[in-house]
This record gives structure tokens, C-alpha cells and sequence, in this order.
């Protein structure tokens, strides 16, 4: 096994309210990708997943921190970071490409601007150099006619361009992981292939471990190499993608797989989860999923389940947080 | 495109002017007879018939208007009736005054409304944030003429450091531009530190963010650039109440502009001179929108580029 | 403007009864947006955002619109609702052509055409309980005694599966889901005989989407409704379609039975835009055909096929032919080599 580029371990983020309270958006997220590997951290709107991420990259809003546990990338935790350092972490190891593209580039700079400064502030280039780097790096990223495009002002560019726009100034400088929180949501399909293709390729040639954070497990199943589950706050079940897919261990999981409308073939009905996620100040005692959950039991009211290997079938690669596992065909 | 912007932004503002100009001219017409506010009241028929005839008010109002602005274009802007004098010189020996003053007290609100407002919205929720933006309420609600009779009661009457009228040297200047400025200071501060906040949350401030860019970058060139878009609007518009309050300020401070005059000029009911003032405010605020228009295109590339690819939906 | 557009509404000929009766008929419907205005010197730019596009449903049958953002299947949506007039081909529903309608006729078709978005929030007011706001369209017409109207009120929230304690709630306190139950009661109580949605589901999760499907799909066949489900998650629109229309820059490039079509699709944008779905099953590989570019401005499309700028298979004659609507069986396709590819 090779040695994780980044683990997380019980990583905890909580939130400041403006009422003085505090929220806890993550509580419990665990998971490990190897250099050069997909991971995918899959869950459902305001399970925290994004915020994760926000977390490992020291790009958490001000009112929010790592509470606790630890997110260890070549060996430096990054949860004990104080600010500089952690911009250091982002100039030479960690890359974010965000959902939507048009808004995440400053709109009175053109973009070969904001890409070039990605360039200097990374890759400590010359004003020079950077503005030749950044027409390779729009080469790289399939934009067509780099030169004018890079004169141009986000305005003045489609969706899928902007995200292609993005993703050169994410790989400015060649970080270690790359993280695509939602970078394809709010593209088309056609395009949306395009740039998960372009991800892919990038992945590769530069040797980045990728995290694709979504809702969408269609993108999953066909980009990860493993994929954590995210409910609530936890990771609820962590394996490799054909694992998870064949033989969903936690009821949440099988749920979600089961309610998904699927476009190669009809399904006689979808499954439904009833109910809906807790609200984030109001978590239920047990597992968070017990209310929604139809094997939950006594214990999963009462007793909060810990992310561990299947209680029957253990195995190090998959872990999973439930008292009554879905039961597996015997073999 | 952009020549386009520019032309029509020109050609509203000379169509507001004319409008100004004539509103001015037959409200002035329409409200008083200047002849007998200026003679004394036991002069004979007369003399007010000669002095009708001399400036023309003995004319149907509309053949008024047209000699008035045959004038106009001839750069001839009328007498003043009071001293005889030609009322665009009059008007124009004053300017510098208010000029000084006006651009002095512009400047103060800039220099201190801009970094506060920056600071205040840096700090946000903070003591910093809190008592810059008591301070600024207190100088938007505070009324110029009292601000400035404190500032004469403590700087000339108790500390005696500063002269309380006139404007021989720059000493005396300080007083009345604070005073003026402290109600577009505060509105600056105010608008600056809301449009701060607002940019500091857009998706690309953190973008800016995840590229590793420090704290001074982010500041200044992601979210000044964009922030100084409305900041900038704000303060074309405040230019106009700027020579409004000058008018209160120059009188409170006896300082010998525009203000002053047009207060003068107003009591003795000399039309050539107020006429001739206002048209110069109008020009002033006018002139101040189109400056805001111009440099907002120049400013936000969305203004200026229009989309190449318009987007649906 | 809006003088110029009623004027160029079309006068129908009388024609032949079909033998199978449509419920919704649009024929060669065009609807043309103006996206520069005019001056002095330049005259006004327009373009058919929906541009010849024919379609018929039967009773009861639901038919889905898919394409991307741009390509007119929200403006058709419009079109077919009635809330939108052509500016060129007409809209039948039941046998009564929207454009005649007087102001009394438009007002009792709205009965019969109910529209749900994907924003579900902002169709709801946001201070009236939700029970209210279900039971204000037959307050509106007038419908029955005022217990009548209550039961029947009742009996719709029931229907959507809203839990009892949210019928006071103002839609705030509700989720997006419970929010679109509310919406669907609403559109439902007066029963249409056809409704339009568009992008119902787009907005919700995963395992919420599904309850509102499974709803849809319910109430639908409780009902008898005709359908016009307007979508860009083509594995949603195999779920709850009978039929599927696929949408290239305002045109309908094909058209036929849903298991027809995403089994053996024959135009090759549907089969571009079906490779590129993901699909949730990592035991599935399938051979990638990526579409280059982007799509082309719907102000200016392309001569010949719209679709042939990014066509794999495009030929010489598709870049100056527009291809005619032709039928294979059930299906329907405008594409100059579809013979060659079924």
C-alpha cells in the first residue's frame, strides 16, 4: 500500500452563529487518498463535504474553525497551520476548483490576469514569464484561441470556457491535490464531460490527487477510485468505488443508490428515503441516520456508531459507521 | 461601443442643462418683480418703466427667453443689476474661492471616509467596526452650520489656533473643509464599508484566496477594484449636496465664494447673478455624473465590453 | 411590439379531424426574442429562441423536453402553457387555439393549464400558510361551498404526502421538497388536464428528487394528466416519460418512445448527449464520445443542421442542407444520415 498524500482523521469544524451559538457542520470526517488518486466525498446538501474541504484548504469563512482532529498532507498537519503557512500549503500543495466558474473569477480582471497570478504567486515566476505560462497553461486546458481568450473578461466567456479557466489556475504550479468542489454542477452534460476528461488527463500528467466533492454518484462511479459518504456531518461508509457500488454496506448508502433514476435503463419504481436530514442544531442522540433509517433499531436511537471495518466481512479498505450494516447476499 | 456610451452619456447631460436653464429662468421671472426690490419704494413709474426697458423686462416672457439665450450663446450671461457689473465675471472671481474650498473638503472626505470605510469592513463586528460607524453616524446626522460654529467656539474662541472667518491663508481653509466634508465623509464610510463587505463575500474573493494570494493583494487589486464601482457612483452623486452645504459653510464661515454671493445675490433678487450661479452648480453636478458614467466604464469591463457571447435564460 | 406579434398570429385553415385526437397540438410554433434593440440607424435584432417546432400528446401521455440551457425548451414550456404567445405556427389544447381565446376563454383555459418550476420558493408567497395558498385557486373561481373547498383542500395536501402539522406553515419554515408537494397541491387542486413542468426536480437532492418523481408519477396516473416535463437530467426523464424530445438551438433534432430513443438513439447529438450522463454504475464502461466546443449563439445558429459544427459524422451537405423532420417507425429525426446510423 502507498503511503496516503493526505489523511483526515475526526475532523471536526465549528461554526460561529451570529446569536453567539456555535454550529457543527463537520463532526466526524475520515478518509485517505494516495498520490495521484480519485477520491470522491459524496453526500447530499449540507451534509459538510464542501466544508471539509474548505477546511483542509484553510478556507474556512471567519467565523468558522477546525475544532478538532487532524488533516495530515506529507506529513504536516494542516489543522495546526497558523494562516501564513496555510496560504504557503495553498501556493505549493492544494488547488481548489469551485462549482461555479463565472463567479469565482474576479470580473474586472481578464483572465489571462488571474491565471498569470497564479502563475507568479506560485510558481514565483516574472511578470514575463508567468504571461507565457498562463497561454500554455490555456493551451493545456483545451481553450480555443489562448491569446485572445486570455485578453478577455470573464463576462465575455462561456461557462465551460470559465471552468476551463479556472482549472489553469488551479494547476498553476503543479499542487499535490486538487480539489473540484461541485466543478461541473452547473455546466451541461456535453460540457460537463469535457471538463471532467480534461480533469482526468491533468490528473495524470501532473501526478495531483484529486478529491471531486458532489451530490452526482453517476460522476462518481465513473471518475473515483474510492468515495467517502458523507451524512450529517460523518463519513458514514468509505470504500472503493466498486466496492460501495456493488455492495452498499450502510442503509443510507443502499438508499441513495436505490432512489437515483439511472439513464440507461428504467427502474419499476425508485426507492425512497422518507424524511428528511436533521437540522444541523438539532442532531438527533444516536446516528444521525436512525430517524430516516429502515433497520434502524434501539441501539442506533441510543448509541452513536463508530466508523469501523464491517463487523462481519472486515476489511482494511472499507469502513463503515452502522450497527445494522445492510445484510449481503450469501455468496 | 465605448464611443457610443460616451456620446449618449454627453448628449443627456447638455439636454439636463438646458432643462436646469430654463426651469431656472422662468421661475425666477414667474416669482417677483426684480425692479422694485432693487429702487428704493418711492421712485416714480418712471424710472422703474427706464429700468424695465434697460434690462429688458418689459418684453413678453417667451421674447425674454429667446434674447436670453441669444446671449448665452455669445457667452453673455447678463449685467448684474446691483452693481452693474457683468454677471459671468462676477461669478467667475468667486469661483477659485469655492473651488478651494470644494475640492479641500472632497478630498478630506475621501481621505478619511475611504480608509475607515476599508477598515471598518475588515474588522466587521468589531470595536473598530463599531465606533467608526457611530462616528460616521454622528457626522451624517450632525448639521454642517452647528459642526462648524463648535469648531469656531473650540478652535478660534477657547484654543484660539485658528481664525474663525476669511481666507487669506491656508489656516483659515481647515475649518470650513472639515466641515463640509463631514457629511460625504461619513456617507463614504458608510458605502465603502457595505461595498466592501458585499465584495469580500463574492465567490471570487475566494478563489483569490485558494491561489495563495496574501492578505495586501486580496485588498487591493480583488476587492478595491470592485468595490470602488459603487463607491465611485456615490461619491458623483454626494458632489451635488457637496455645493449645496457650501452655500450654508461659506455663510457661517464668511468665506467669499459662490455661496456667499448666491445668498446676497438671492436677498436683492438680482437675476443675472443667481441665474448665472445656478447655472454653474448645474454645470458642477452635471459635469460630476458624467465624470461618474465615464469612469464607471472604465472601471467595470462589463459596462464597457458588452458580452461577446450574450448569454440565454 | 406587442402589436406587431398580434398581428402576425397566424389564421388557421380548417382542417380534417386526426383519427386519434390530439389533447395538446403545437404546429410548426416559432417564437421569436428580440436581444438588441433598435435605434435610429440599426435596426432590432431578434431570434427564434423556439423555431418550427411541432409536437402532439395525447391524453394522459407525458412527454419529456430535454436539451441544454439555451436550446428553447423552457421557452417552449411557456409557449405550450399559453403564457407566452407564438410569433408564428399555433398552439392547440383540447381543440381551442390559445390565440383565439378572448379574455374570459384565457381565463377559464388557465384551469386547464397549471405550470410548476424549479424554484419552488419563489412561486409561494411568502407570508400566507400553505394550506391557503392550495386552497386559493378554487377560492379564485369560485369552486363549490366554502366546506367544499376545504375538503377538498385537505384531501390535496393529503395527496401530496404533506405531514398535517405543516399546513399552517409559511412555505419558510418548510424544505425544498415539502416546498414543491406545496407547489404540485396547488397546481393540482383545479385539476388541469395539463401541466407543464419545468426542471421540477433540478433543485433538490437526490433522495428528495426521488419522492417528488414517485409523486409526479402518482399523481399523474391518479388524474389522467398530459405531461410536458421539461428537463436537463435526461436519467430523470427516463424514469417518468412516455416520450422524449430532444431540443438543439430551438429545434427538436428528435422525437420518439422514451425506451426507443435511449436505447438506440439515431441523431447524433442524442447519442452525444446520452454518452455524456453519467451513469452510477462503475461496472459500466462505456466508449466515450466527447462533443468538442461549446454550442454555438443561439442569435446566430448555423446554416444547414444547427447541430453540424459539432457533429462527428456532419458531411458537406449538412453544413448547407437543413434537414427535414423524417419518420423511422415511432421515431422521428432531422438528420441527413440517420438511415446510415439506425
Amino acid at each position: 500500500m502507498t503511503t496516503p498524500l493526505l489523511t483526515v482523521e475526526n475532523l471536526a469544524v465549528s461554526i460561529k452563529t451570529r446569536d453567539g451559538g456555535t454550529v457543527l457542520p463537520v463532526r466526524e470526517a475520515t478518509f485517505s487518498i494516495a498520490p495521484g488518486e480519485t477520491m470522491a466525498l459524496v453526500g447530499e446538501s449540507g451534509c459538510g463535504k464542501s466544508m471539509t474541504c474548505l477546511a483542509i484548504s484553510g478556507l474556512l469563512p471567519k467565523r468558522g474553525r477546525v475544532s478538532s482532529g487532524s488533516a495530515v498532507l506529507d506529513g504536516t498537519d494542516l489543522a495546526g497551520l497558523d494562516q501564513k503557512a496555510m496560504r504557503e500549503m495553498r501556493r505549493r500543495k492544494i488547488a481548489f476548483v469551485f462549482q461555479d466558474a463565472t463567479n469565482g473569477l474576479n470580473p474586472v480582471k481578464t483572465v489571462g490576469w488571474q491565471i498569470a497570478e497564479a502563475v507568479m504567486l506560485r510558481e514565483g515566476a516574472s511578470r514575463k514569464a508567468a504571461r507565457e505560462r498562463t497561454l500554455d497553461l490555456l493551451a493545456r486546458v483545451g481553450m480555443p484561441d489562448p491569446k485572445a481568450r486570455a485578453k478577455e473578461f470573464p463576462h465575455q466567456l462561456s461557462g465551460g470556457m470559465n471552468q476551463r479557466a479556472m482549472i489553469a489556475l488551479a494547476v498553476a504550479g503543479s499542487p499535490r491535490l486538487l480539489i473540484a468542489d461541485e466543478a461541473t454542477t452547473a455546466l451541461d452534460v456535453t460540457i460537463q464531460a469535457q471538463i471532467l476528461a480534461l480533469i482526468d488527463d491533468l490528473r495524470r500528467e501532473f501526478g495531483m490527487a484529486v478529491i471531486f466533492v458532489t451530490h452526482d454518484l453517476g460522476l462518481v462511479a465513473e471518475m473515483a477510485d474510492k468515495v467517502a459518504v458523507m451524512y450529517a456531518g460523518r463519513v458514514v461508509e468509505s470504500a472503493s468505488v466498486a466496492d460501495l457500488f456493488a455492495r452498499p454496506d450502510h442503509p443510507y448508502t443502499s438508499g441513495l443508490l436505490g432512489s437515483l433514476p439511472r439513464v440507461d435503463e428504467r427502474r419499476s419504481a425508485l426507492q425512497v428515503i422518507p424524511g428528511q436530514v436533521p437540522p444541523i442544531n438539532a442532531m438527533p442522540a444516536g446516528c444521525s441516520f436512525a430517524p430516516r433509517c429502515p433497520r434502524a433499531s434501539e441501539v442506533c436511537r441510543s448509541e452513536r456508531p463508530l466508523l469501523e471495518p464491517h463487523p462481519i466481512e472486515p476489511s482494511h479498505a472499507r469502513v463503515l459507521a452502522c450497527h445494522k450494516p445492510v445484510e449481503r447476499a450469501v455468496a | 461601443m465605448t464611443v457610443t456610451y460616451a456620446l449618449w452619456k454627453v448628449l443627456r447631460a447638455v439636454l439636463t442643462m438646458w432643462l436646469v436653464v430654463t426651469f431656472v429662468f422662468f421661475v425666477l421671472r414667474l416669482t417677483g418683480d426684480p425692479v422694485a426690490q432693487l429702487l428704493p419704494d418711492d421712485v416714480d413709474q418712471n424710472t422703474i418703466d427706464y429700468y424695465r426697458r434697460l434690462w429688458g423686462l418689459d418684453q413678453p416672457i417667451l421674447v425674454q427667453y429667446w434674447r436670453y439665450f441669444e446671449a448665452l450663446f455669445h457667452g453673455d450671461l447678463g449685467i448684474s443689476f446691483r452693481d452693474n457689473q457683468d454677471a459671468l465675471e462676477l461669478v467667475l472671481g468667486r469661483l477659485p474661492k469655492t473651488a478651494l474650498l470644494g475640492f479641500t473638503a472632497l478630498g478630506f472626505a475621501i481621505a478619511f471616509g475611504l480608509p475607515l470605510g476599508v477598515i471598518a469592513a475588515l474588522k466587521k463586528d468589531s470595536l473598530i467596526d463599531r465606533i467608526v460607524m457611530s462616528v460616521a453616524v454622528f457626522g451624517f446626522s450632525m448639521p454642517n452650520f452647528f459642526l462648524g460654529i463648535l469648531l469656531i467656539l473650540g478652535f478660534s474662541l477657547y484654543l484660539r489656533v485658528l481664525p474663525s472667518s476669511g481666507s487669506d491663508t491656508w489656516l483659515h481653509l481647515i475649518m470650513p473643509a472639515l466641515t463640509l466634508s463631514s457629511t460625504m465623509g461619513a456617507q463614504i464610510a458608510r458605502y465603502t464599508r457595505s461595498a466592501m463587505i458585499d465584495v469580500m463575500n463574492k465567490p471570487y474573493m475566494r478563489t483569490a484566496d485558494s491561489k495563495g494570494a496574501g492578505t495586501t493583494r486580496r485588498l487591493y487589486l480583488h476587492a478595491l477594484p470592485n468595490a470602488s464601482i459603487p463607491i465611485i457612483t456615490i461619491i458623483g452623486l454626494k458632489i451635488g449636496e457637496l455645493i449645496g452645504w457650501a452655500v450654508v459653510v461659506e455663510n457661517v464661515f464668511a468665506w467669499p465664494g459662490i455661496g456667499r454671493l448666491l445668498t446676497h445675490a438671492v436677498a436683492m433678487r438680482d437675476l443675472a447673478v443667481v441665474q448665472c450661479i445656478l447655472m454653474m452648480i448645474a454645470l458642477t453636478m452635471v459635469t460630476a455624473n458624467l465624470t461618474v458614467d465615464l469612469i464607471y466604464g472604465w472601471l467595470d469591463p462589463r459596462v464597457r465590453v458588452g458580452a461577446a457571447r450574450e448569454r440565454l435564460q | 411590439m406587442t402589436l406587431s406579434l398580434l398581428a402576425q398570429t397566424p389564421s388557421r385553415a380548417p382542417e380534417p379531424e386526426p383519427a386519434h385526437e390530439a389533447f395538446l397540438k403545437l404546429d410548426k410554433v416559432e417564437r421569436a426574442f428580440v436581444y438588441r434593440r433598435g435605434t435610429l440607424t440599426r435596426p432590432a435584432k431578434s431570434f427564434n429562441a423556439v423555431d418550427g417546432v411541432s409536437l402532439s400528446l395525447r391524453k394522459g401521455e407525458t412527454m419529456a423536453v430535454v436539451g441544454e440551457s439555451g436550446c428553447g425548451k423552457s421557452t417552449l414550456g411557456r409557449l405550450a402553457a399559453g403564457l407566452m404567445r407564438p410569433t408564428g405556427g399555433y398552439v392547440d389544447l383540447d381543440g381551442i387555439s390559445f390565440g383565439e381565446l378572448s379574455a374570459d376563454g384565457w381565463r377559464d383555459s388557465r384551469t386547464q393549464v397549471q405550470v410548476i418550476f424549479q424554484d419552488a420558493a419563489g412561486s409561494l408567497d411568502p407570508r400566507l400558510p400553505v394550506e391557503t395558498q392550495v386552497r386559493e385557486p378554487l377560492d379564485l373561481h369560485n369552486a363549490g361551498t366554502r366546506e367544499e373547498r376545504r375538503r377538498r383542500t385537505e384531501e390535496m395536501l393529503m395527496a401530496v404526502k404533506l405531514g398535517r402539522h405543516l399546513w399552517k406553515a409559511v412555505p419558510g419554515e418548510l424544505s425544498g421538497g415539502q416546498q414543491q408537494r406545496v407547489v404540485i397541491a396547488r397546481a393540482l387542486i383545479l385539476e388541469p388536464g395539463l401541466l407543464i413542468c419545468d426542471e421540477p426536480v433540478s433543485a433538490l437532492d437526490v433522495s428528495i428528487q426521488a419522492q417528488i418523481i414517485s409523486l409526479l408519477a402518482d399523481m399523474r396516473d391518479r388524474l389522467d394528466l398530459t405531461m410536458i416535463f421539461i428537463s436537463h437530467d435526461l436519467a430523470v426523464v427516463r424514469q417518468i416519460a412516455d416520450r422524449v424530445a430532444v431540443m438543439y438551438l430551438g429545434q427538436i433534432v428528435e422525437e420518439g418512445p422514451v425506451e426507443r430513443l435511449f436505447s438506440a438513439p439515431m441523431h447524433p447529438y442524442t447519442k452525444a448527449l446520452l454518452a455524456a450522463v453519467p451513469v452510477p454504475d462503475p461496472a459500466v464502461k462505456r466508449s466515450k464520445q466527447l462533443l468538442m466546443g461549446d454550442p454555438p449563439s443561439p442569435h446566430a445558429p448555423p446554416a444547414g443542421c444547427r447541430f453540424h459544427t459539432r457533429c462527428p459524422i456532419a458531411t458537406e451537405r449538412c453544413g448547407t442542407d437543413m434537414p427535414e423532420m423524417r419518420s423511422f417507425g415511432s421515431v422521428h429525426v432531422a438528420c441527413h444520415h440517420a438511415e446510415e446510423r439506425s
